[in-house]
């Protein structure tokens, strides 16, 4: 598995040699990947990747269910420890989204978006404040007092992600957080998630194995193929605020059908 | 979200509409009592008839109410030691994998120790009186509470401990935070078996500790009718001590519904 080739993915030429280079984050990046790889035992789930993630950038990861995608992920976030290879991440605070919405059922949703503040110590008033805010920007605040089971799917989603975003994160990282829902609720998500994007501009990670989802979110789609994933496509989505038809435009279209052609590329090979 | 007076008018209906069934079949059980003491001429000091029991209540009330209320206050100190020395215990045993292991299947032992063999070793270490009777109670009602505490704390959602270690808790505010909370139900569980057994262990430890007099407590007013064959008067005691188990395992039970109101998914 040494053999196997590294992924290049940043776009930018001028890096080519970046593995050589003092491996400190830059002013420009969030995230420096070089050669980072994950092996569980004998089963490589990441294979070598090379990765730049810029600062304020949105970047979504897509490929077949159990390629690694997630495991990439917990690297990013450091809840994992690459088994090789060198990652380096500036400073700042980080926050995950679950898939699930992993809301305490004995808490408010306010009280459950508090729990990150809390933990951190935060005052009581100050982290009541910035709950508040949080929910304010999922609009769920005239919630904010019901339990978790008081609320329907999409909310419980929303509610996980103001948790999220209370902290201020500089960097999401968001593991398929819609993928539990219907493709209605999904589409309005995915939509509110990423005009808060443009508002705040924290830098993002998203992953998924929905290609028009990712398409729609993310600035920069990164495409995997099946374990160990490795990159077979780095594209660059369409520019600009998203809207309603942006689901269905031809820019939209096209760049979602040159993510799904490598991706089918990617699996048929494998089978192979 | 539902207020909590619809919630307890709703559940106070429910307890209304169950209680029917049983209140019939104790009226039936009684008719039947009246009708087989008239059918076969029972003796008085065997069987006495329920207006019978309920005369020698009549005669004496001030005794039998002051028994209620000893026997009522022991029972529920007694619940409360276990209550809190239970969770106290859970919690202690289910820090260490290994404690638990070597010490969880010695309480399971010791819980089949029947009690009446060791209410005599209360006597003897803490005289007559009421600290045996408490004794007695808190440990035929501890041992639901640590099992349920041990089996609640083990039961947390592995999301949920993901996302707590994610967000840099450690060992003891994910325990208080997160262990705890959900074990709440469970615990919950293991107060109201122990608020139904707690009667059981006054009454017993009375029988061997209580002593007479004044102040006499129930398990007294059942020995003491006893050895006087006045079997209307065991009648109305055993009818009373039911009636203390009955009403400690409702109060517990009523609060413990408004607590789970939270916990309810």
């Amino acid at each position: 598995m040494y053999g196997a080739p590294r992924n290049r993915v940043h776009p930018d030429a001028a890096r080519e040699n970046a593995n050589e280079a003092p491996l400190t984050a830059t002013a420009t990046d969030f995230l420096t990947l070089r050669a980072v790889r994950r092996d569980f035992g004998a089963v490589e789930a990441v294979a070598p990747t090379d990765l730049d993630v810029p600062m304020r950038s949105f970047t979504a990861l897509v490929g077949p269910s159990g390629c690694g995608k997630t495991t990439l992920l917990r690297l990013l976030g450091g809840i994992d420890q690459p088994t090789g290879g060198t990652l380096s991440r500036a400073a700042g605070a980080v926050s995950f989204c679950f898939q699930e919405p992993r809301l305490m059922p004995w808490r408010t949703l306010v009280a459950n978006v508090e729990l990150p503040l809390e933990l951190a110590g935060v005052s009581r008033d100050e982290r009541r404040r910035r709950a508040h805010a949080a929910l304010e920007l999922v609009r769920l605040h005239d919630a904010h007092g019901r339990y978790p089971h008081e609320l329907s799917g999409g909310m419980r989603m929303r509610a996980s992600l103001a948790r999220a975003l209370v902290s201020r994160p500089q960097l999401l990282l968001l593991d398929e957080p819609f993928g539990a829902l219907d493709e209605v609720t999904r589409h309005e998500l995915d939509a509110e998630l990423r005009a808060l994007w443009e508002r705040e501009r924290f830098t993002a990670v998203l992953v998924t194995h929905s290609i028009p989802e990712a398409v729609f979110l993310a600035e920069r789609v990164l495409v995997f193929s099946p374990r160990p994933a490795r990159v077979v496509a780095d594209l660059t989505t369409p520019e600009g605020a998203r809207d309603e038809l942006s689901w269905t435009g031809d820019a939209f279209s096209a760049c979602a059908r040159s993510a799904g052609t490598a991706l089918l590329l990617a699996i048929e090979e494998a089978r192979r | 979200m539902r207020s909590i007076r619809s919630s307890l008018g709703a559940s106070l209906r429910g307890s209304v509409r169950a209680s029917i069934g049983p209140l019939a079949t104790i009226a039936l059980v009684v008719a039947l009592w009246a009708a087989f003491k008239a059918a076969f001429g029972v003796k008085d000091f065997v069987l006495p008839s329920p207006l019978g029991v309920l005369r020698a209540f009549e005669a004496d009330p001030r005794t039998f109410l002051v028994g209620v209320r000893e026997t009522a206050t022991s029972a529920a100190i007694g619940f409360a030691i276990a209550a809190v020395g239970g969770v106290l215990v859970g919690s202690l045993l289910s820090l260490s994998r290994a404690v638990e292991r070597s010490v969880y299947p010695l309480t399971l032992l010791f819980q089949m120790v029947p009690l009446v063999a060791i209410a005599p070793l209360l006597v003897i270490w803490c005289g007559y009186g009421r600290p045996a009777i408490v004794a007695s109670t808190a440990i035929v009602s501890i041992f639901p509470v640590i099992a349920n505490t041990l089996a609640g704390l083990r039961a947390r959602d592995p999301g949920l401990q993901e996302l707590l270690a994610v967000l840099g808790a450690g060992r003891f505010t994910a325990w208080w935070k997160l262990a705890l909370p959900s074990a709440v139900p469970s615990i919950v569980t293991g107060l109201r078996i122990a608020a139904g057994l707690a009667a059981i262990g006054t009454i017993t430890g009375e029988f061997l500790a209580a002593e007479g007099g004044e102040r006499a407590p129930l398990g007294i007013l059942i020995m003491t009718a006893m050895r006087n064959f006045a079997t209307d008067r065991v009648f109305v005691a055993v009818v009373l001590a039911a009636g203390v188990g009955f009403l400690l395992f409702g109060v517990v039970s009523a609060a413990s519904r408004l607590l789970l109101a939270k916990w309810m998914r």
